[in-house]
């Protein structure tokens, strides 16, 4: 709990710079760069899908009609825009490896603690489970909340995250062994 | 044995902390006008076709009408429907008034009264409490879930109420509990019996849970069938202090969003679309924008197309039948503030103006049942509360206004 000072002001309404869509930015981008920067772990790109999210959402009005929605809707355009940039580095990633010829040596992986096992085989989950499992335990959504953010069936999105969940168990259970 | 489902949130919640800043506003503001520009112009010229599209429909209907004999004369359409005559506004609400600005802790989502005199109010992804001197700030470091807050309330024994993204949460002396699932809280309100009404957020397509609950001490009930609830999003709730019925108005969505109000009357809910209540039959895109009801039961609610070009319609409910109002010029463009009851009767509205594209303007009316009035509050009006003296409390830009009645 924190105590603020306040500072009696001028009597009347007061008159200050214009706010409209600055507030609406401020309230809701902060929750939309942690979304993205949790799903894609890079903080350029979290930065640029927020934006880009808001941008999308606040113009097309829907903010006007619905206020109280607007998380809603931009929850849902980063998740979309963070798919669209995974669907552009699998085929980026696909022609470099083409490239390569997968000549890339094998490099043992350090010996870490637990939390960074399981920080580095929630990046290593497919896009979705891992969109999934940030939804569900980051955004604490409901199935049905999920599915809708995902725009998939109640199953679906119920399946992607027990699956990355099984892969995650498998993982800490091979470093509980 | 590891719980990873713990391991997990403490892991994201770790990871979250070090997001990056969030960008400077400017660009995406400048870019977000620019592409409400775009919008607006493709909606004129989209307009531009339908209407010639239109006149060349209905030319070819006529031409065709000329060899065909209608099946059933009783078929013809009906008129077009009449609405109110724009209302007249005069002069000022808040004349005699003394008004006192406070600093707010940031924008207020919305602003409750204490039986205590304390004023509540939801910002951000905190709650905030006002004794008339500092600011005292709630977060998740109190108890409050994570993510924002929808809506504060102070039930009449004092307790307060906090509906956020999460779920409802009960302030216990200094720690906020969670007392219900974890689904979006929009709205929470109190029933003549002193229990506690909540309205959870729906997921359209997806109805499992959700819908307006009430809380029994331990457990929810949801209020009737939730797959007779509208799928949509819950925007306003009420309840009559006279016969315990709850009110609810659901958002509207989709090209041309039709809002509903249904009221559950302790056995079932009976809803109306907003564009079958008298006045506003067969308008299109008619969203609720405001919903009270008053000490006496009359429901009030306000609806609006959505469009620079509507100035907004105020319907009572009194418990027969609707009377439609019409919203005073200016209330037009996307008024999405808050309506309040004074003691007295007269129904508060605060809206925001925004001609095409430029900031918002505050505003707030005041309707005693004939004439309109309209004041000029600042950039943008959040929430408006008044108090059982008559003392109006509004969110204005980032601050909170305090407007004292004059003495009798």
């Amino acid at each position: 709990m924190s105590v603020t000072a306040s500072h009696r002001a001028r009597g009347g309404a007061a008159r200050a710079e214009p706010k409209g869509l600055t507030e609406l930015y401020e309230r809701n981008a902060p929750a939309a760069v942690r979304l993205a920067f949790l799903i894609t772990s890079d903080r350029e790109l979290a930065q640029d899908i927020a934006q880009e999210a808001f941008v999308r959402v606040a113009g097309r009005f829907h903010h006007l009609r619905m206020p109280e929605a607007l998380d809603v809707y931009l929850r849902r355009t980063v998740v979309n825009l963070c798919n669209s940039h995974f669907r552009h580095q699998r085929v980026v990633r696909a022609a470099v490896e083409r490239e390569a010829s997968l000549a890339s040596p094998v490099v043992d992986e350090p010996d870490l603690g637990l939390r960074d096992q399981l920080r580095a085989a929630l990046r290593r989950l497919p896009a979705r489970q891992r969109t999934a499992i940030v939804l569900h335990y980051y955004e604490d959504l409901s199935e049905e909340q999920l599915a809708d953010a995902m725009r998939r069936s109640v199953s679906a999105a119920r399946s992607l995250v027990s699956r990355g969940m099984e892969t995650l168990r498998n993982v800490i259970g091979s470093e509980e062994r | 044995m590891i719980d990873l489902d713990r391991e997990l949130r403490a892991l994201l919640e770790e990871d979250a902390r070090h997001a990056p800043p969030v960008p400077e506003a400017r660009s995406a503001i400048r870019r977000t006008r620019r592409r409400q520009l775009v919008v607006v112009a493709v909606a004129l010229v989209s307009a531009v076709v339908l209407v010639a599209g239109a006149v060349t429909g209905v030319g070819a209907l006529i031409r065709s009408s000329e060899r065909r004999v209608p099946a059933n004369p009783s078929e013809t359409p009906t008129p077009s429907p009449t609405t109110p005559a724009p209302a007249v506004v005069s002069g000022s609400g808040l004349d005699g008034y003394a008004a006192t600005t406070f600093p707010a802790v940031g924008s207020l989502r919305n602003v409750a009264v204490a039986p205590d005199g304390m004023i509540w109010a939801a910002s951000g992804e905190s709650v905030a409490r006002f004794d008339g001197k500092t600011w005292t700030t709630y977060t998740t470091e109190d108890g409050l879930p994570r993510g924002p807050v929808y809506a504060v309330e102070v039930a009449p024994d004092g307790t307060v109420w906090a509906g956020t993204q999460r779920g409802l949460a009960r302030l216990d002396g200094k720690t906020w509990t969670i007392v219900s699932p974890s689904v979006e809280v929009r709205e929470v309100v109190f029933a003549p019996d002193g229990s506690v009404v909540a309205g959870f957020y729906r997921p359209p397509g997806n109805p499992s849970w959700g819908g307006v609950a009430r809380f029994e001490g331990e457990t929810w009930n949801t209020l009737g069938d939730v797959d007779t609830m509208p799928e949509d999003f819950l925007t306003f709730l009420a309840v009559s202090p006279v016969d315990g019925a709850v009110w609810i108005t659901a958002g509207g969505s989709g090209f041309i969003p039709i809002g509903t109000v249904s009221r559950f009357d302790g056995k079932e809910w009976t809803a109306w679309l907003v564009n079958e209540l008298p006045g506003h039959e067969g308008l299109p895109g008619l969203i609720p924008q405001a919903l009270t009801v008053g000490p006496d039961g009359s429901v009030w609610v306000l609806t609006h197309k959505g469009d620079w070009t509507d100035r907004g319609t105020l319907a009572r409910f009194d418990g027969g039948s609707w009377t439609v109002f019409s919203a005073p010029a200016g209330a037009a463009v996307d008024a999405w503030g808050a309506m309040a009851l004074g003691p007295d009767g007269t129904v508060w509205l605060a809206g925001n103006e925004r001609p095409a594209v430029a900031e918002y303007e505050g505003l707030l009316f005041s309707f005693d049942g004939i004439a309109w009035t309209r004041d000029r509050l600042g950039n943008e009006v959040s929430a408006l509360e008044v108090a059982p003296d008559g003392t109006l409390w509004v969110g204005v830009d980032g601050s909170l206004v305090r407007f004292t009645p004059p003495a009798e």
